[in-house]
C-alpha cells in the first residue's frame, strides 16, 4: 500500500516538473491576437494593379514568395530551396519546397508557379502590379513538380532579390478557368488563399481585417493565434490608438508624431532602414538641366542636413546614390559627396553661363533662371520642396510652387511628364539593380522618371545585370554608384529612418526592417 | 394629396437622372485618374492595359450608358481599387452613417426641443441667453478641430473612450457600440444642434402666442397646463417637420466626423472615392445621397402641408 | 418647391413669422441681441484690422523658411514662435487672416450674386422660367455638398480664386431658394396688383418694392453665408485641399500643426481660436442683423 503511494508520489512530483518545464519554456501566450493598423481597405491580391502599402504587408502574411528576405535584407529561401542560374545568365533554376499545402489543403507545386508568372504576370493584357519588373523575363517552365526554370530574354542577376518583393504565388486551382483574375472578388477581397503562416477569417470593408494562424504551415505553428489589422488612415489616429492601447504595432513616418511616443510606457520603438532614398529630379527634356554643372550646383545648395534636422527631426541620412546603406554588401560611401556650399553652387552656374541680373535673379542670355516645383500633398513631400524652393531662392533662382493633391500631382508629373522639378521618392525592393530607374529606354514611358539619357549609364548598368558572380556584382555595382553620383540624373536628398512603435510584450520581429519582419511572422509572439 | 405626392417623385426621379450626368461629366473632367491606375512604378503599357480593362477607354456617353443600364439592373458596378461590387460595399457604409445618423438625430430631438423649449419659457432669463450663447458657439467652431481636440483630451490623455472608431459597426452589439460613439456623436451633435435650439425656441414662443393660448390663459387656466398640453405638442411637430431639412446637413456634416474618427460610414467613403477617382462608387454615392436628398424633401414638404394646408394653396 | 423655400426661410429667420411679431421682442431682448451685435463688432473690426493692415506694419515674411530654429519658443525675434519650418507664426496668423477672412468674404459675394439673380429671377417670372430654375436649384442641392465641392476642385484646380468660388456656389442655393420665397410671399400681396393697376412698371415694382423686402433675409442670410463659408473653407484645408501651401490660411495651418500637436501645441491652438472667433462674430452679427433689420420687427 505504502509502496503504491509512494510511486504516485513520485509520479506526480515528475509530472509537475515536467509540467513545470513547459510552462516555462512557453513562455509566450498562445492564444494572443495582436492588433496593427493598415491606411486603407486592402486587396488580397499582391499582383492587384494599384495595390500598395495598405495591402502589402497582409498580403505578406497570407501569400509567400520563392524567396523572401532574411535578417540581412538578402534573399533565402522561402516556396523555393535553391536556385542557380546558367552560365550565360539566361535560365535560372528553381528547386521548390516539397510538403507546402495551400490555406485550402490542397498541395503547392510548380504549377502554381508557372500559373502565377505565366498567365498573370507575363501577361500584358493584365496590367499586372509591379509586372514592368519582369520584362527580362520570357516564360516560366515547369520542370518537375518540385522545379521551375525562368528562361530569360537577357540577363537578370537580380531575379532572386524581386522574388522576395511581394511576390505572392497565387493558387492555380482557384483561378484557372477564370478570365480575369482581378475579377474574382470572392478572392481579391473576401478570402485568399495563400500558403503563408495566417489566412483571413473575416474583412470588413473600411473596418478591419481578420487573420487567424494556420495550422498546417510547412514553417511551423505560428506563435500567435491571429492578426487583426485595423483600418485607420490617419497617421495621428495611429499613434492615438498605440497610446491608447488599441494597437500593438505601427510605423511611423512623421517623425513630428514620434515626440509623444518616445517616453511613453510599455512601448518600444525600433529605428528601421529600407531600400528608400527621396530625390529631387529636374526633367531631362529642359536643355538647362542636360548641363551637369546646373544639376550639382542646384544640389550643392541644399542643405541636407538642415532637412534632416527640422522636417525629419534627425530620423534620416544625406542619400549619396540610389543604394541605400541597408545594403551592406554594396554601399559605396567613396562616391562623390555634396556639403552645403552655396557659393560652390554660385560658381558652378556661374561657369554654365548663369550670372547674376540687376536684381540679383540668375540669367542667361537674358532669361530670368525660373524654376517651377510641382509637389503632390503626401507624407513629408510638401514641407521638403518648400525648403528647397526657398535653398533655391537664395542663390539666385526664382522657384514658383504648384501644389496640389496626389491624384493630380501623379498625373500631372508621373504619367504626364509634364514638370520641371519636383521632390518624390523611390522605394525599392533590397537589390543592387536599379535600372528600371536609369536605363535611357525607361526613360519616357518607363520608370526613368527624370528622362535621363546615358549610353555609358547604359552600359555599366547592363554589366551589373550580366554579372554572374558575387564579385562581378558588386563591383559592377559600385561602378555606377560612382558614375551616378558623378552625373546626378537625381539629385539624392536623404534615406529616412522610419521607426516602428510596438507594445513591449511583442517580440520575435526581425530588426532590420518591417516588409522582412512581415515574411517571418511565424517566429512573432507576445510574451506573458 | 396622392397625385401631388407622385408628382413630386417624378419630378425627383427626374432631378437625380440630371443629377447623376451632371456628376457623370464633371467627375470625368477631373484630371487624374483611378488611383489603381496612376501608380507610382507603373509603366505606360500596364496604365493602357488597366484603363482597357476597366473600361475607360471607352468613350464617355458609352460609359455612362454603360452604368445607368448596369444601375437600372440593380448592378452598381464594381469598385476601381479592389473590384468588390459597389451596391453591397455602399449600403454597408449608409448603414454605419445610419447609426451615426439615428443617434445624432435622437440627441439632437431631445436636447434640441428641451434646450429651445426651456429657452423659451424662461425667455430674456440669463438661461436664455447662455443657451443662445451657447448654440452659437457651437456654430462657429470647426468641428475637425473640436472632433481632434476631443480625441486628444478623452481618448489619449483620459482614456475613456476609443480613439477611433474602427470596429466592425455592423456585428457589434447595440451596447458594445455606445462607447465608441460617444466621441463622434458628441461633436456632430455639438455642430449641429444650434439650428434646432433656435427653431424649437421660436416655435415654442409662436405656440405660446397663438390665440386659443391667449383665451385659455385669459380663462385662467395655469400657464403650466396649457404649456405642457397644447403649446408643447405644436411645437414639437414644428421642431420634427425642420428636423427633416436636417438630414443632408447631417450627411455632410458627417464626412468631417467619420474622417476625423475613422468611422467607416458613406461620408469617409464619398471622399476618398473622390480623392481617388475611384468613378463607380463616386457614382454610386452621388445617386444614393440624392436619393435621400430628394426623398426628405419630398416627406418634409408633405408632412409640413399635413401641419398647414394653407401652405398648399399659396 | 415653395413649401420647402418656406420652410428655409423659416429655418434661417429663427422661427415662424409670428414668432416675429409683436410682444416677442421685449426690449430687454433686443437690447441684449444689440449688445451681441457689438460684441461682434467689437471683435471683427480688429480682426480684420489686423488681417489686412497688420502685414503692412509687422513685415516678416510669412514664407522665409528658417529650418534650423523650427518650432522656436516666443521670442524678441518671433513674437509667436516659429512653426515647423522656422517661419515667423505671427506673420503666417496675419497673412493667413488675410487669406481666410477675404475667402469668406468674396465667396459671400459669390453665393450672394448668383442667388439673388437665380432667386430673383425665378421669382420675378412666374411661369415655365420658374419651373426650370428652381429644378435647377433642387438639382444643385441634392447632390452631397462636401462630394461636389471635391469633384470641382479636382476639376478647375485648386488656386485661391478656384477655392474660393467653388465654396461660395455651396451657398447660392440656399440663398436662391431664400430670395425665391421672398418673392412668392410678395407675388401674393395685393399691392403688386395695384401697384400695376396705378401704372408703374415692372422693374419700378422691383427695384422700388421688392428688393428692399428681399434685402433685410438676404443680408441676415449673407453674414451667416460668411460663416459657413470660413468653416468650409477650414474644413476644406483639413482635408487637404483648399487653399494650398505656401499661401497661408488659417485653415491650412490648423491641418499643417495637426502633426505637430505634442511638439508643438500652439501651432494648433491660435488658428483654430481664430477661426472660431471669426465665425463666432459672423454669427452674432447676423443675429442682431436680423433684429435691426427685419421690417416685422420694426415698431417693438
Amino acid at each position: 500500500m505504502r509502496t503504491l503511494l509512494y510511486r504516485l508520489l513520485a509520479a506526480g512530483a515528475v509530472l509537475l516538473a515536467l509540467g513545470a518545464t513547459a510552462a516555462q519554456a512557453q513562455n509566450y501566450d498562445p492564444n494572443a491576437v495582436i492588433n496593427m493598423a493598415t491606411n486603407a481597405d486592402p486587396t488580397f491580391n499582391p499582383w492587384y494593379p494599384g495595390v500598395g502599402i495598405e495591402s502589402d504587408l497582409i498580403n505578406s502574411v497570407i501569400f509567400e514568395g520563392l524567396t523572401r528576405w532574411d535578417g540581412n535584407a538578402l534573399p533565402s529561401p522561402a516556396l523555393a530551396t535553391k536556385w542557380s542560374v546558367s552560365p550565360d545568365g539566361l535560365t535560372w533554376t528553381f528547386d521548390l519546397r516539397p510538403n507546402v499545402k495551400w490555406q485550402d489543403g490542397k498541395p503547392f507545386t510548380a504549377d502554381d508557379v508557372a500559373y502565377t508568372f505565366n498567365d498573370i504576370v507575363l501577361n500584358n493584357k493584365l496590367g499586372a502590379n509591379l509586372a514592368n519588373i519582369y520584362t527580362p523575363v520570357d516564360h516560366v517552365e515547369v520542370v518537375n513538380p518540385l522545379e521551375v526554370k525562368f528562361i530569360l530574354k537577357s540577363p537578370f542577376s537580380s531575379l532572386p532579390s524581386y522574388l522576395a518583393y511581394y511576390e505572392g504565388i497565387l493558387p492555380k486551382h482557384i483561378f484557372q478557368g477564370v478570365a480575369n483574375p482581378f475579377k474574382l472578388p470572392s478572392f481579391n477581397k473576401a478570402h485568399p488563399i495563400g500558403t503563408g503562416p495566417f489566412m483571413v477569417q473575416s474583412y470588413v470593408s473600411g473596418a478591419y481585417v481578420r487573420l487567424v494562424r494556420n495550422p498546417d504551415y510547412w514553417g511551423g505553428t505560428p506563435k500567435l493565434a491571429g492578426m487583426v489589422f485595423k483600418i485607420v488612415p490617419e497617421p495621428d489616429a495611429q499613434v492615438a490608438q498605440v497610446l491608447s492601447g488599441g494597437l500593438d504595432l505601427i510605423r511611423v513616418d512623421n517623425p513630428a508624431l514620434l515626440s509623444r511616443l518616445q517616453n511613453a510606457p510599455g512601448l518600444s520603438l525600433d529605428q528601421q532602414s529600407e531600400n528608400v532614398y527621396f530625390f529631387v529630379i529636374l526633367h531631362q527634356t529642359d536643355p538647362r538641366f542636360q548641363d551637369v554643372r546646373v544639376r550639382q550646383a542646384l544640389l550643392y545648395a541644399i542643405d541636407r542636413n538642415a532637412i534632416i534636422k527640422s522636417v525629419l527631426k534627425g530620423y534620416g541620412e544625406v542619400a549619396t546614390g540610389p543604394i541605400a546603406p541597408v545594403q551592406k554588401a554594396y554601399y559605396d560611401p567613396t562616391v562623390k559627396q555634396y556639403p552645403y556650399d552655396p557659393a560652390e553652387a554660385k560658381k558652378l552656374l556661374a561657369e554654365a553661363g548663369w550670372t547674376p541680373g540687376p536684381d540679383g535673379t540668375l540669367q542667361k542670355d537674358g532669361k530670368p533662371f525660373e524654376i517651377t516645383i510641382d509637389e503632390g500633398q503626401f507624407g513629408q513631400l510638401v514641407p521638403i520642396a518648400l525648403l528647397v524652393q526657398q535653398y533655391w531662392q537664395d542663390i539666385g533662382v526664382k522657384v514658383k510652387m504648384n501644389i496640389m493633391d496626389w491624384n493630380s500631382y501623379l498625373t500631372k508629373t508621373y504619367v504626364k511628364r509634364d514638370y520641371q522639378a519636383t521632390v518624390c521618392w523611390w522605394r525599392t525592393p533590397t537589390t543592387p539593380d536599379v535600372s528600371p530607374y536609369y536605363l535611357s529606354s525607361a526613360a519616357a514611358s518607363g520608370n526613368n522618371w527624370p528622362g535621363y539619357k546615358d549610353p555609358h549609364l547604359d552600359q555599366l548598368l547592363e554589366t551589373e545585370l550580366a554579372a554572374t558572380s558575387q564579385e562581378a556584382k558588386v563591383a559592377a555595382t559600385k561602378a555606377v554608384e560612382q558614375y551616378v553620383a558623378q552625373q546626378l540624373p537625381y539629385l539624392y536628398l536623404y534615406y529616412p529612418k522610419t521607426v516602428v512603435v510596438r507594445k513591449s510584450n511583442l517580440k520575435g520581429l526581425l530588426a532590420i526592417n518591417l516588409p522582412a519582419a512581415f515574411q517571418h511572422t511565424v517566429d512573432w509572439y507576445v510574451s506573458k | 394629396m396622392l397625385p401631388r405626392i407622385l408628382r413630386r417623385l417624378g419630378q425627383g426621379l427626374f432631378v437625380l437622372l440630371l443629377v447623376t450626368v451632371f456628376t457623370f461629366v464633371l467627375v470625368h473632367l477631373a484630371p487624374g485618374g483611378p488611383s489603381s491606375v496612376m501608380r507610382l512604378g507603373s509603366t505606360a503599357a500596364e496604365r493602357a492595359a488597366l484603363r482597357h480593362q476597366l473600361g475607360l477607354d471607352k468613350p464617355l456617353p458609352v460609359q455612362y450608358l454603360i452604368w445607368i443600364g448596369g444601375v437600372l439592373h440593380g448592378n452598381f458596378g464594381a469598385s476601381l481599387t479592389g473590384g468588390e461590387p459597389v451596391g453591397p460595399l455602399i449600403a454597408q457604409r449608409l448603414w454605419n452613417t445610419v447609426k451615426l445618423g439615428v443617434s445624432v438625430f435622437a440627441m439632437i430631438l431631445v436636447f434640441g426641443t428641451l434646450f429651445g423649449v426651456l429657452a423659451a419659457l424662461r425667455r430674456n432669463s440669463w438661461l436664455d441667453f447662455l443657451v443662445n450663447l451657447a448654440s452659437t458657439l457651437g456654430m462657429s467652431i470647426p468641428d475637425f478641430w473640436l472632433g481632434i481636440m476631443s480625441i486628444l483630451l478623452f481618448a489619449v490623455e483620459l482614456h475613456w473612450f476609443p480613439a477611433s472608431s474602427t470596429i466592425d459597426t455592423s456585428s457589434t452589439g447595440v451596447f458594445q457600440l455606445v462607447p465608441y460613439l460617444v466621441l463622434p456623436v458628441g461633436v456632430l451633435t455639438f455642430a449641429v444642434i444650434p439650428n434646432i435650439v433656435r427653431y424649437a425656441r421660436a416655435a415654442m414662443l409662436e405656440a405660446m402666442s397663438a390665440d386659443y393660448v391667449r383665451t385659455a390663459r385669459s380663462k385662467g387656466l395655469r400657464q403650466s397646463t396649457i404649456v405642457l398640453k397644447h403649446a408643447f405638442k405644436n411645437a414639437l411637430i414644428s421642431v420634427v417637420s425642420m428636423l427633416g431639412l436636417l438630414l443632408p446637413v447631417l450627411l455632410s456634416g458627417a464626412v468631417i466626423t467619420e474622417s476625423v474618427f475613422g468611422w467607416p460610414g458613406i461620408g469617409r467613403l464619398a471622399v476618398e472615392a473622390a480623392m481617388n477617382r475611384n468613378y463607380p462608387v463616386i457614382m454610386g454615392v452621388t445617386v444614393v445621397a440624392g436619393a435621400i436628398v430628394i426623398l426628405t424633401n419630398i416627406v418634409v414638404d408633405t408632412l409640413y402641408i399635413l401641419i398647414d394646408p394653407r401652405i398648399a394653396h399659396g | 418647391m415653395a413649401d420647402v423655400a418656406e420652410l428655409t426661410v423659416l429655418a434661417e429667420q429663427g422661427g415662424p413669422p409670428s414668432a416675429r411679431r409683436s410682444g416677442r421682442r421685449s426690449p430687454l431682448r433686443r437690447l441684449m441681441r444689440q449688445r451681441m451685435g457689438v460684441l461682434a463688432l467689437t471683435l471683427l473690426i480688429p480682426l480684420y484690422l489686423a488681417a489686412f493692415v497688420g502685414p503692412l506694419a509687422y513685415r516678416a515674411s510669412p514664407t522665409k523658411t528658417d529650418p534650423l530654429h523650427a518650432n522656436a519658443a516666443v521670442s524678441r525675434a518671433h513674437p509667436l514662435g516659429t512653426d515647423e519650418l522656422g517661419r515667423d507664426e505671427l506673420a503666417r496668423l496675419l497673412h493667413g487672416g488675410r487669406v481666410t477672412l477675404s475667402v469668406g468674404l468674396v465667396s459671400m459675394v459669390v453665393a450672394l450674386a448668383v442667388g439673388l439673380l437665380v432667386g430673383g429671377v425665378a421669382g420675378y417670372y412666374a411661369g415655365w422660367v420658374e419651373i426650370a430654375l428652381m429644378r435647377f436649384v433642387d438639382m444643385f442641392m441634392s447632390i452631397p455638398p462636401f462630394f461636389l465641392i471635391l469633384v470641382e476642385l479636382a476639376v478647375f484646380g485648386n488656386s485661391p480664386v478656384i477655392v474660393i468660388v467653388v465654396v461660395g456656389l455651396s451657398y447660392w442655393g440656399q440663398i436662391a431658394r431664400v430670395v425665391y420665397a421672398e418673392f412668392l410671399r410678395f407675388r401674393q400681396a395685393d399691392f403688386v396688383e395695384a401697384m400695376s393697376a396705378l401704372g408703374a412698371r415692372g422693374p419700378r415694382i422691383l427695384f422700388r418694392h421688392i428688393l428692399p423686402q428681399v434685402v433685410p433675409s438676404a443680408v441676415v442670410l449673407a453674414t451667416l453665408v460668411i460663416a459657413w463659408s470660413i468653416l468650409t473653407a477650414a474644413a476644406l484645408s483639413y482635408l487637404g485641399l483648399g487653399i494650398q501651401p505656401p499661401l497661408a490660411s488659417w485653415g491650412n495651418m490648423l491641418q499643417n500643426a495637426q502633426s505637430y500637436i505634442w511638439l508643438d501645441t500652439k501651432l494648433a491652438v491660435f488658428p483654430g481660436v481664430l477661426i472660431g472667433v471669426s465665425v463666432l462674430s459672423f454669427n452674432l452679427l447676423g443675429n442682431a442683423l436680423r433684429d435691426v433689420l427685419d421690417p416685422r420687427n420694426a415698431g417693438q
